[in-house]
């Protein structure tokens, strides 16, 4: 009796990998799609700037100049919305704040939002530029995140893109139809920033869903 | 702690607004929607969001066009521009302007057709012939060319080129007066060349003489360039699209949170219109101050939303449904608000603050984007709590009882931090009486107390259910029962709706006042105030004079009373010396504003070039500095100029010439009756005003008005519409005269049916269901029907089964014991007994034995433990002789064979364990000789009525509940009987003390030992069961449903429950033999002669014995799952039925209680009277007596009370009656002498006393007697002992050996 108890536990636990594994995949998969169709959107907006100037070739040249930028946002969201639970449940902060869809939908409009705004609005300058879009990032992970994991996680991801994007200016892998390429370089590091928060946002609700179902798989079986 | 303090404070400013915004919700909501509609008026002036397009200056000089972007240039300042605009804005007017001369068309005809003196200017050659030609042109520069909803810029706005307001041009042009038209001639170019337009401009100056004086040209120095953006669709809605999906997913993820309200739909939907209505008031006050939205709205739409937010929705949403479902609904969103009251401040002044710091990036986009949503916030909050609380509250208040059960399991979960909470009360009372209808009975539990969970235990108690009557006979009265809920369509609901507030009528109401508006308009009545004013207009001066009268020649169609008085004029011209007659007026057409083209449209010029096939599509334009001229025409040209249909109406005027004088004519005050009249053009509607002043005047007259015909209205609908018209009506009626009526109702008495067949006198009287069931002294039963007098059925008990005949049952007795019945079985009954024997029982218990009446049926007899059986024979063999004999200890079986069990019942039951009395355990001793002494006397008693009054105090009989009984079955079939043999005449067996019935049920309680339940089939035969019981006579009964209170003689309740069990059927044969002893099945009735045939097996089990007092109880009487004996020791008790619990004792009477009435319905109130006369009111729950009154001298016999009012009658022969409502006694009413004091409650205001040989019918209200029946051909005259009503209207009482119904309709009589 002892041995098929025993059995059968490591094989509980087995399809309980297997399960959490199988919710694993499902999450990052979302989460890829989102930062995919994002990545999409706001480069869109990105793009409307540069329409009064070249109005003809704006659409061939979106979807052929850089290809590989929409998937590698993609990845990035999946890592991000990934990690974010994994940070929390091994700093063990279990954070309660505000867990609902609702709240997720309204960090990605206030996300958009930002993004909207850098793109439409003409800044005097450059640093009012960053330091309005810093102080809007600010505010959004203040609204909506209030675990310093999540800063510090957003201010490592901001500052790592920014250098990932400089690296691969010098390299000339990617060219920038914009001139000022300081001017890119003040909203770049605030558009990551908010990007993290809002993808470890909508992480951690979709981690509590697959918690949940574990939880409920586990009692089920038991 | 200060901010404890305030919060308190915020919490009770909140509870007040609460309960004011749910006490007044319609207001509410209706002033919230005409504070938004109100505004939002403003935005219907605003574009429709669209891309502005970008604007940029350059000054003209050394204007180059821009090859390469300059630094401080947008964007888009590259190459040339698609087009240069050059506008040429003519400003001409007719000057002097005499009006008796001209028409209103020449005003515009000469100045509109300069345009082509201008054009030819320009060396281009337009036909001028056809414009000459047309009518009317006013109506061909408003014709339509393009779309049938044309949004501006319209196609006269291309054509003129200035804003509409300035060209002086109206569509309704009445009256005859000096215009000043404006239009601009619009010239594209393709290239810029200075020294072009320079030239142009001078040229066209010189031409135009009147320019120099009225305008500077050379102001302007700048170039100003449009841009207009490139929509790309794709790319411009796509993140918008995106965007509005966002929104809607937040939306849905939030509103998906509101439960446990009635209609999820509904405040969702609410919940929306709360937040775009908020902002569409933030963008409309921020316009209203200045603020031109440069921001695309719908794309800062969403962000709005988002940023405003839902969530103070959903806190108060969920905050009110979470307070206690049995409060008022004011005070659940009174309670709901004050909790959150705090938290939902804090958020609005955080909020606040946010956006206040976003003033301070100085970025005016985003400055325009803070104050768009701090002014949101703001309305945002003021519509949450206005209209959003308000809308919560109707729908809370519509949610049904059904969805409040549902709910009150889910709030006993939630009940947390309700008990913290101390009272609130609220800051002001509204002075407004709440108009809402008060809620059923939730509203009652305290006005501003926080309740954990409703006990709803008070308002559960049993509906009626008739109650037996005593053996005094009271009817059975239902005084309420509970209707099934009827649930009505919705259609239906809308019906009743609009029914009930009357809106067909109101709708009708407000169509004659817009009517009577119309009409008085119409009327003239405005014309009447209108002043005799002229136009405060810019006037040409006119050597000194006033213009003369315009002579109402046949050119004016007036339109009937419409006469203006276009007299004399107020302007005064003052003269200022001399003038030349044409000399204009400085002013008339000087250009003020040199930009004017500013204020066009912004898609003004991408459509007029679009009508050219150019499109402006990421290109920009540059405009000129605009060329202005002013003309000034001479009326002579203009009236050369018109169309020869006007000249034809206008032949009759004298011609204008110059040189005519103009003399004022100051006789004009003094004739009043020369009118001038207007020129109408025939197409012109009179609806428009012809100065402020009439518009003034029209605007008072129609408040006036309306205000006056509401008034008249709203009294005429609440005399004639209201609910309270009837009442209304009838006090006309009550206090003139009494207006006769076509008919009035009667009573009316039948003449009495005599139900005759009893053998001796009837001792018990009872009527159910149409049914008369009496039971004479021999101890027959007999069912009459009650229409027709016949005697459906009869039954004669003449006596039980004795014990040692009866069979055990099938089904035996669960608690019998297995040793018990293996002893049994095995024969002795000795090894069973219990402890408590007396000797009595031991004695009989040798005697009766196992009789082993194995009669063929193999069955045992067991002997039961039970004295009253075992002591029968006895009492067979006493009766039998027809004589008093004591009883004997001794019993023998031969008396018990003789006794001729001529049954026609069949009796089974089995009579399941007592449980110990928690009264008297005494011991089982059983005086049963003495008690047996008693009964010898009972028969001799033949007329008593009230049998317990008379009693003698019997001894003491202790309740056997100690021990148990076996189950054992009593009695065999035999047939029917449907004799009556003289031999059981004067057989006091089988006394039938009092009668109780309950759905074709009849319960007796008898003398001898029994409560016999009878059986009674209205069409058939048959029948019955009886049930033997207990001990000792039942002196009254009650039955409830399947209850059966016994009152006993001694004072003691038994509580019986009767369990009914179908049995399948075996059916008798018809022959069988009705007399003998058929041993048979003893589980078994059986119907005999019926076709239907069912079995049943009542059992009374269960039976409680509760020693309620130890003197007689005169009366028991059962109301609401309460049971209230009234006993000669001066108290009545309350019990309760389930359970037989004594609940009260209700003391203060002073004598021995003799008559009880309980009501049915609520108050719940009982009515006791006792022998000393007086009578007490008390109140069942709580146990207290709530009145004392001393009506009677003697003491009272009989009492009966209706909702609204209290008779007694007492033995001093007088009738009292009280009316409950206003505590007052009506009436007393003096009897005939030496009444018995039966009596009943026929209806609410009727009662029926009997008297000699008669019975009355009495009216309470007013105290009068309506009929008295005398019974006359009964040969000896007696009182009647019982009535008792039957049917509706009928009653039946018993005279002697008969009984006579009477019945008293209630019939409509026309008046004569």
């Amino acid at each position: 009796m002892i041995i098929s108890w025993e059995l059968g536990r490591k094989r509980a636990s087995d399809t309980q990998m297997i399960s959490a594994m199988k919710g694993t995949m499902s999450r990052g998969l979302v989460l890829f799609s989102i930062g995919v169709f994002l990545a999409l959107v706001l480069n869109l907006l990105q793009v409307q700037r540069q329409v009064t100037v070249f109005p003809p070739e704006v659409l061939a040249s979106l979807f052929s100049s850089a290809w590989w930028v929409p998937p590698s946002c993609g990845t990035a969201a999946a890592i991000i919305g990934l990690l974010y639970p994994c940070l929390d449940k091994q700093l063990g902060e279990e954070l309660r704040y505000k867990r609902e869809w609702s709240s997720v939908m309204r960090c990605v409009a206030v996300f958009v939002g930002i993004n909207h705004a850098s793109a439409k609005i003409d800044f005097a300058n450059n640093i009012q530029l960053s330091v309005s879009l810093a102080a809007m990032s600010i505010g959004l992970w203040w609204l909506f995140d209030r675990s310093r994991s999540g800063f510090g996680l957003g201010v490592g991801i901001a500052v790592l893109a920014t250098f990932v994007t400089q690296l691969l200016v010098y390299n000339d892998v990617y060219r920038y139809t914009e001139p000022d390429f300081l001017f890119v370089r003040s909203w770049l590091p605030c558009v990551f920033f908010s990007g993290g928060v809002t993808m470890g946002n909508i992480g951690r609700q979709l981690a509590t869903y697959d918690s949940d179902g574990s939880c409920e798989a586990r009692r089920k079986r038991e | 702690m200060k901010i404890q303090s305030m919060r308190d404070l915020v919490s009770r400013i909140y509870y007040t607004y609460g309960l004011f915004c749910a006490s007044h919700p319609f207001a509410t909501i209706v002033s919230v929607s005409i504070t938004v509609i109100v505004t939002c008026y403003p935005l219907s002036n605003l574009p429709l969001t669209g891309n502005t397009p970008i604007e940029h200056r350059t000054s003209k000089v050394d204007f180059a066009i821009p090859s390469v972007e300059e630094p401080k240039a947008p964007r888009w300042f590259v190459r040339e521009p698609a087009a240069y605009v050059q506008q040429v804005v003519l400003k001409t007017s007719i000057s002097p302007w005499r009006h008796q001369h001209m028409m209103p068309s020449d005003a515009f005809r000469a100045p509109l057709a300069s345009v082509f003196t201008i054009l030819d200017q320009l060396d281009m050659f337009k036909t001028t012939i056809e414009f000459n030609k047309d009518a009317d042109i006013i109506l061909k520069v408003y014709k339509k060319y393009g779309p049938v909803v044309e949004s501006p810029p319209t196609t006269k706005d291309l054509f003129f080129g200035v804003p509409w307001s300035e060209s002086g041009i109206s569509r309704y042009y009445i009256r005859n007066r000096q215009r000043v038209i404006t239009f601009a001639v619009t010239i594209i170019m393709k290239k810029y060349d200075a020294r072009f337009t320079e030239g142009l401009r001078k040229w066209m100056e010189d031409h135009h003489i009147e320019t120099a004086h009225n305008v500077n040209n050379s102001e302007v120095e700048d170039i100003v360039h449009f841009h207009f953006k490139d929509t790309n669709y794709i790319i411009e809605y796509t993140p918008l699209l995106v965007t509005y999906l966002l929104l809607l997913l937040y939306l849905y993820f939030s509103v998906s949170k509101i439960d446990m309200v009635k209609s999820k739909i509904g405040l969702a939907f609410s919940a929306v219109v709360t937040v775009v209505a908020s902002l569409m008031m933030s963008v409309s006050i921020c316009t209203l101050f200045g603020m031109t939205p440069t921001l695309n709205g719908g794309e800062i739409f969403p962000y709005l939303v988002v940023i405003i937010g839902v969530e103070n929705v959903l806190v108060i949403t969920k905050s009110v449904v979470s307070t206690p479902v049995h409060l008022d609904v004011k005070i659940r969103v009174a309670q709901g608000l004050s909790r959150e009251g705090w938290y939902i401040t804090k958020n609005l002044f955080t909020e606040l603050a946010i956006m206040f710091i976003g003033f301070f990036t100085f970025v005016p986009a985003i400055q325009e984007f803070c104050a768009f949503a701090l002014v949101g916030v703001l309305s945002d909050y003021y519509l949450q709590m206005a209209f959003f609380a308000t809308v919560l509250s109707v729908d809370i208040r519509r949610m049904e009882l059904s969805d409040l059960a549902r709910q009150s399991v889910q709030q006993a979960v939630q009940q947390e931090d309700n008990d913290t909470f101390c009272t609130i009360e609220p800051m002001v009372r509204c002075p407004f009486v709440t108009s809402s209808n008060p809620s059923m009975g939730r509203s009652t539990l305290g006005s501003h107390q926080r309740h954990s969970s409703a006990d709803f235990s008070t308002y559960s108690l049993q509906q009626s259910v008739p109650s037996a009557s005593a053996c005094h006979g009271r009817g059975n009265s239902r005084y309420g029962s509970t209707a099934p809920k009827y649930e009505m369509p919705r259609r239906i609901k809308v019906f009743y709706f609009i029914a009930k507030f009357r809106l067909v009528q109101k709708f009708i109401m407000v169509c004659t006042v817009i009517w009577i508006i119309l009409f008085m308009y119409k009327a003239g009545l405005v014309d009447k105030f209108t002043g005799d004013q002229e136009l405060p207009e810019t006037w040409n001066r006119l050597p000194g004079g006033q213009p003369l009268h315009f002579e109402a020649g046949s050119v004016a169609s007036v339109d009937g009373p419409r006469s203006e008085d276009e007299g004399v004029g107020t302007s005064s011209p003052h003269p200022r010396g001399s003038f030349m007659d044409d000399e204009p007026q400085a002013g008339l057409v000087e250009h003020t504003d040199l930009e004017l083209w500013r204020k066009l449209s912004p898609m003004h010029w991408p459509r007029l070039l679009r009508c050219y096939n150019i499109s402006l599509t990421g290109r920009y334009i540059s405009i000129l500095p605009v060329i202005h001229l002013s003309d000034i025409i001479d009326p002579l040209v203009a009236i050369e100029m018109r169309h020869p249909i006007d000249k034809a109406t206008m032949a009759a005027k004298p011609a204008f010439t110059h040189h005519t004088s103009y003399n004022g004519d100051s006789k004009i005050a003094e004739n009043g009756s020369q009118k001038q009249h207007h020129y109408y053009h025939d197409k012109f509607n009179k609806y428009y005003p012809k100065s402020r002043h009439e518009f003034v005047v029209t605007v008072i007259l129609c408040i006036l008005s309306v205000i006056v015909i509401t008034y008249f209205m709203t009294m005429l609908y609440r005399c004639m519409c209201s609910r309270n018209y009837s009442k209304w009506r009838h006090s006309w009626a009550r206090s003139g005269r009494r207006r006769s009526r076509g008919y009035f109702k009667q009573i009316k008495e039948s003449v009495p049916l005599v139900l005759s067949g009893h053998t001796q006198n009837i001792e018990c009287l009872i009527g159910e269901n149409g049914l008369i069931i009496s039971c004479c002294l021999g101890g027959h039963l007999k069912i009459w029907d009650s229409n027709s007098g016949q005697c459906i059925n009869t039954i004669s008990r003449k006596r039980p089964i004795p014990p040692s005949r009866r069979r055990p049952c099938l089904g035996r007795n669960v608690e019998d014991s297995d040793a018990d019945l293996y002893a049994e079985f095995h024969g002795g009954g000795l090894g069973s007994r219990s402890s408590s024997d007396s000797s009595l029982h031991e004695s009989h218990r040798q005697e009766s034995g196992v009789s082993g009446d194995g009669k063929g049926d193999g069955v045992r007899i067991r002997k039961g433990r039970y004295p009253s059986p075992s002591s029968y024979p006895d009492l067979a063999a006493m009766w039998r002789a027809g004589g008093k004999q004591k009883m004997h200890k001794s019993s023998s079986r031969q008396s018990l064979e003789l006794s001729n069990l001529d049954f026609s019942t069949s009796i089974n039951t089995e009579f399941s364990s007592l449980q110990p009395c928690d009264q008297t355990s005494s011991e089982a001793g059983y005086e049963f000789q003495r008690w047996f002494e008693d009964v010898d006397e009972i028969p001799s008693n033949a007329d008593n009525s009230f049998a317990s009054n008379n009693m003698n105090d019997s001894t003491l009989l202790s309740t056997s509940s100690a021990e148990r009984s076996r189950s054992w079955s009593i009695g065999e079939p035999s047939g029917l009987d449907m004799s009556v043999t003289e031999e059981e005449l004067g057989d006091p067996s089988t006394n039938v003390w009092c009668l109780a019935s309950l759905h074709g049920q009849v319960v007796t309680g008898c003398a001898a030992a029994a409560v016999v339940i009878v059986v009674v089939v209205v069409v058939a035969v048959v029948v019955v069961v009886a049930a033997l019981v207990v001990v000792g006579g039942a002196a009254a009964i009650v039955v409830v449903v399947v209850r059966i209170v016994a009152a006993r003689l001694d004072g003691s309740l038994d509580f019986l429950e009767m369990e009914t069990f179908q049995s399948p059927v075996t059916i008798r044969p018809p022959s069988s033999p009705p007399s003998g002893r058929q041993q048979r099945g003893h589980s078994r009735n059986f119907s005999t002669g019926s076709t239907e045939s069912w079995d049943e097996v009542l059992r009374c089990a269960g039976a409680f014995t509760v020693r309620a007092h130890q003197l007689p109880i005169n009366a028991v009487q059962c109301a609401g799952g309460r049971i209230v004996t009234a006993s000669k020791d001066h108290t009545l008790k309350v019990f309760r039925l389930d359970n037989s619990l004594c609940l009260y004792t209700l003391h203060g009477h002073e004598g021995s209680v003799t008559a009880l009435f309980l009501d049915q319905v609520a108050p719940y109130a009982a009515v006791s009277g006792s022998m000393d006369g007086s009578v007490r009111l008390w109140d069942l729950l709580t146990g207290t007596c709530v009145h004392k009154f001393k009506w009677h001298d003697a003491s009272v016999v009989t009492l009966m009370a209706s909702p609204l009012y209290i008779a007694s009658i007492g033995l001093d022969n007088k009738m009292c009656v009280y009316e409950r409502t206003k505590s007052m006694l009506l009436h007393t009413i003096a009897l005939e002498s030496d009444c018995t004091g039966s009596a009943t409650l026929l209806s609410r205001n009727l009662v029926v006393t009997g008297g000699l040989s008669s019975i009355s019918l009495w009216d309470i209200p007013r105290g009068s007697l309506l009929r008295k029946v005398v019974f006359s051909d009964s040969e000896h005259q007696s009182f009647p002992n019982h009535v008792v009503p039957v049917a509706n209207n009928g009653v039946v009482c018993d005279q002697g050996q008969e009984l006579k119904v009477v019945f008293f309709p209630t019939i409509l009589e026309k008046a004569e």
